[in-house]
């Protein structure tokens, strides 16, 4: 269950370094508390009536000259995807660092398709060079050593040894620049769009994104539902609050935001496609976990979990939603039964809610998840714990002594003196 | 087809009630914003922050001048840009040419990797946080700011708004929505964190930047 | 007016100490407690754990033991939290709505009480070290516990220790022992490296759940306030 000791040790610096930074970044707001509920507002208000602003939002882009599909599930937003990469002839293309991509499985399909599609975040990279999987949705790579990253250069690139971390990424720079500059197709997953203007959006400190849609003849962007927002007022709240809880900055370096195909002389996609992409959120909205839907992929509530920072991304399931919000949406996202053991994985210690930028109650979904979990996936050894616990409430000398038996035994208090 | 099952679906998983509920909001309370006169320091400051540096100069002559100087200092000889009808000095490519440096417009299949060095100014730029607003037109590609490993910046003082608030509000009142919803927002030098969080700067946009604030006002 | 004591399952069964220190402290500042009998358990594992119908048996039975106090103090902040805001939850649409209602509004720290009833500053404490104080994540209010923390006499505090759980969780300490036990492996190295003289903590949850921990580890030992409080005053004497 645990993951191995230097992913443990990796989290759990990186979980201190980034909730330091990003504590000081709002601490750096006036208004802090005003500031957190006006952006939670921002998103549960479009959750509210997410049929009407998605609505808005096809027809703002479709106005720009955007080509908008819609897509009820993973496998048919990959489906749209090859159709439209096959319809261009294209053999290759380009991603961004998106967790909708990762949760279509987006690589696999284009594998199976005979698609050469490469990562352009260096994070992913990175990933993609070593053969891991991703460790924080906003980190990807946090949790590898110098060592193995320099190992895999050698093997692949060629690249003699080295511990110097500049080096290796000018090699990464080298190499996904000849990419970008070799292709003309990028396929990204944004972080919002917004329904007043169509303007699609993109965040990131590294620059893949705006190189991505300057250099690329033909964009496939990719919207989870429950990411549109109402306007732009709304839009710079949550990219503010996004910086701030994600890497500890007012802003991040690149805001990318597209509204249109560029005609020639302008830089910009030629032929621009939108896929609104519904998995499973309808389901999360009916269940009664709408609130959750809220969540921008800050990673915030990752950095204060106790329990991530010890199990790493690898313990939901293979899920790119790992964390305190990941035990919350996995259950209904994953297939029926896996992930319904992650709300458990929790001491309830109540920091991820006060983390979380727009003001998801996580403690109180994940509570609300074993209340309703509790009878349905409990052992039979717990159910007899239970029977006989409720036997013995009224019963305090036997109370106690069933206790400290169950303690000498060890199946309590596992390491008592 | 799917869009008429997912609109079907979100409705009836919406609850009714829901709707509406969340209309009115409390405003939030004012936050301070930097005066006129005092947006440049702040600028300037939010800039060092970031890592870039600059120079403050009392017109377009005298920044013309140092540009030249600071150019020839560097021993920069090519550079990306964008065309000189786009940047606000005005003589600058006679000048330039006279110094020997070329201007080379972006094309990428042309694109040089020996050139460093990319030349921009901007539509507009936050004080707050030292950052650029890149609105795409012919003339102002956005592979001079992103492309080369050193990024420079010609920029009127008369283009700084306070903040990111204050930009929104003013081109909303000129009536620009349009270029604020298709613009790049720019605050700092690339930089990534992702080999054992060393931060790295360059990886795949510029390195170093360097402003040239030209007062206009 | 009696106050009822609110004996902890985990004290009661392990710890014992606790609700005797509070009794002991109790009579020698002429307070009038008294720790009621039929205690059981708050109900909180069973709430965390998901099965209501459990913990609303626990509910009940602590309306029963505590009805007719004026007031009852808890030396956990876990327990305090069970009695004030999920009880209520649990119990609203319950005919024992108005009794848990009750219990909330009687419910208070014990720290709190006690500052509240004698003034710190009649609380003549003295401790020569380092003193560290580890906050349980279920703490909320800690004004009281800060404000008598420093008037303990030649004591120097330490800043304060990792804000992070222990790992104990009531349920996760007995369903994933090893993961229980690898959250608490930061908390156990910050004591180490706290280089206090003793830990005070006022969760008895976390307090079981580190001890053997830090002893195995070789460091400071750990004591419930009221522990300390007691021992520290009977020196006084």
């Amino acid at each position: 269950m645990l993951a191995d000791n230097h992913t443990r040790l990796a989290l759990q610096r990186l979980s201190h370094t980034v909730s330091r930074s990003s504590a000081q970044a709002w601490a750096g707001v006036q208004d802090q508390e005003a500031v957190r509920s006006r952006v939670g507002w921002a998103r549960q208000r479009v959750l509210d009536q997410l049929p009407m602003y998605l609505e808005r939002l096809e027809n703002a882009t479709e106005a720009n000259g955007v080509q908008v599909q819609w897509a009820d599930s993973a496998q048919n937003a990959n489906r749209i995807i090859i159709e439209i990469l096959q319809s261009l002839d294209v053999k290759e293309a380009l991603r961004n660092h998106a967790p909708l991509l990762d949760e279509i499985a987006l690589d696999k399909a284009a594998e199976a398709n005979g698609i050469d599609l490469t990562r352009l975040h260096p994070g992913d990279r990175i990933l993609e060079l070593t053969n891991s999987q991703i460790s924080h949705p906003v980190w990807p790579a946090a949790h590898l050593r110098i060592e193995d990253i320099s190992e895999a250069a050698r093997e692949q690139w060629s690249m003699p040894t080295t511990v110097d971390p500049d080096i290796l990424a000018s090699a990464i720079r080298v190499r996904l620049r000849r990419r970008l500059i070799g292709s003309r197709t990028a396929i990204l997953g944004l972080n919002f769009a917004v329904a007043e203007t169509g303007s699609m959006v993109c965040l990131d400190n590294d620059g893949h994104n705006p190189s991505l849609i300057a250099l690329a003849r033909n964009a496939i962007l990719l919207l989870s539902v429950e990411q549109v927002v109402a306007d732009s007022e709304d839009l710079h709240l949550l990219v503010e609050a996004y910086a701030r809880s994600a890497w500890g900055r007012p802003l991040p370096a690149y805001v990318t935001q597209l509204c249109s195909p560029s005609p020639q002389k302008i830089d910009g996609p030629r032929q621009i496609h939108l896929i609104l992409v519904d998995n499973r959120r309808s389901r999360i909205l009916d269940r009664g976990y709408g609130e959750a839907l809220r969540c921008i992929h800050c990673g915030a509530c990752h950095n204060v979990c106790p329990v991530y920072q010890q199990i790493g991304s690898q313990g939901y399931d293979d899920s790119p939603y790992s964390g305190p919000i990941g035990a919350v949406i996995n259950p209904i996202l994953l297939r029926p039964g896996l992930a319904e053991h992650q709300p458990f994985l929790s001491t309830n210690c109540l920091a991820c809610g006060p983390a979380c930028p727009v003001d998801i109650d996580l403690p109180a979904l994940l509570q609300q998840h074993r209340q309703e979990l509790a009878s349905k996936i409990a052992s039979s050894r717990e159910r007899s714990a239970i029977r006989l616990w409720r036997y013995l409430l009224r019963r305090p000398t036997l109370f106690v002594n069933a206790f400290r038996r169950a303690g000498r035994r060890r199946v309590i208090m596992p390491r008592r003196k | 087809m799917s869009r008429s099952d997912i609109l079907s679906r979100l409705n009836q998983a919406t609850p009714s009630q829901a709707q509406g509920q969340t209309d009115s909001q409390t405003p939030l309370p004012a936050s301070f914003t930097i005066p006129y006169s005092q947006q440049p320091k702040a600028f300037s400051t939010a800039w060092e922050v970031l890592g870039g540096t600059w120079e403050l100069h009392e017109n377009a002559t005298a920044a013309r001048l140092a540009f030249l100087l600071y150019l020839r200092e560097q021993n920069i000889r090519f550079i990306i840009a964008w065309s000189t009808s786009n940047l606000p000095l005005e003589g600058l490519g006679e000048m330039l040419q006279g110094a020997d440096i070329q201007l080379v417009s972006p094309n990428r299949r042309d694109i040089d990797p020996d050139i460093v060095v990319g030349l921009t100014s901007a539509s507009a730029a936050l004080a707050a946080t030292g950052s650029l607003v890149l609105v795409p037109e012919p003339g102002q590609s956005w592979l001079p700011s992103l492309l080369p490993i050193r990024h420079i910046i010609l920029l009127p003082t008369s283009r700084l708004y306070p903040d990111l608030n204050g930009w929104r509000q003013a081109w909303v009142n000129e009536d620009k929505i349009d270029d604020i919803a298709r613009s790049l927002i720019i605050t700092g030098p690339s930089s990534s964190n992702d080999i054992e969080l060393h931060s790295h700067r360059g990886i795949f946009g510029p390195r170093s930047m360097h402003i040239l604030l030209i007062q206009d006002d | 007016m009696t106050i009822a004591i609110q004996a902890p399952c985990w004290a009661q069964s392990f710890r014992p100490s606790v609700t005797e220190s509070i009794l002991d402290l109790g009579h020698r500042l002429g307070l009038d407690l008294l720790a009621p009998k039929g205690q059981t358990c708050c109900g909180l594992p069973a709430w965390e754990a998901g099965h209501t119908d459990a913990a609303m048996d626990a509910a009940r039975q602590t309306l029963r033991v505590f009805d007719g106090f004026g007031a009852i103090v808890s030396p956990s902040p876990s327990c305090l939290r069970m009695m004030r805001e999920h009880i209520p939850a649990l119990l609203y649409d319950q005919p024992e709505a108005d009794g848990a209602r009750s219990l909330a509004e009687r419910s208070v720290g014990w720290c709190d009480y006690l500052v509240q009833e004698i003034g710190v500053e009649s609380l003549r404490l003295r401790f020569e070290g380092n003193i560290a104080f580890y906050r349980p994540c279920q703490q909320e209010d800690d004004k009281s516990l800060r404000l008598l923390l420093s008037n303990i006499q030649s004591a120097t505090l330490a800043p304060d220790l990792t804000e992070q759980c222990c790992g104990f969780g009531n349920n996760l300490a007995w369903r994933h022992p090893e993961l229980s036990k690898a959250i608490a492996g930061p908390v156990v190295g910050a004591m180490r490296l706290s280089r206090a003289d003793l830990i005070i903590t006022t969760d008895v949850g976390c307090l079981l759940h580190l001890e053997p921990l830090l002893q195995v580890a070789g460091a400071p030992p750990i004591l419930h306030l009221a522990e300390f409080l007691a021992q520290t005053l009977t020196a006084e004497l």
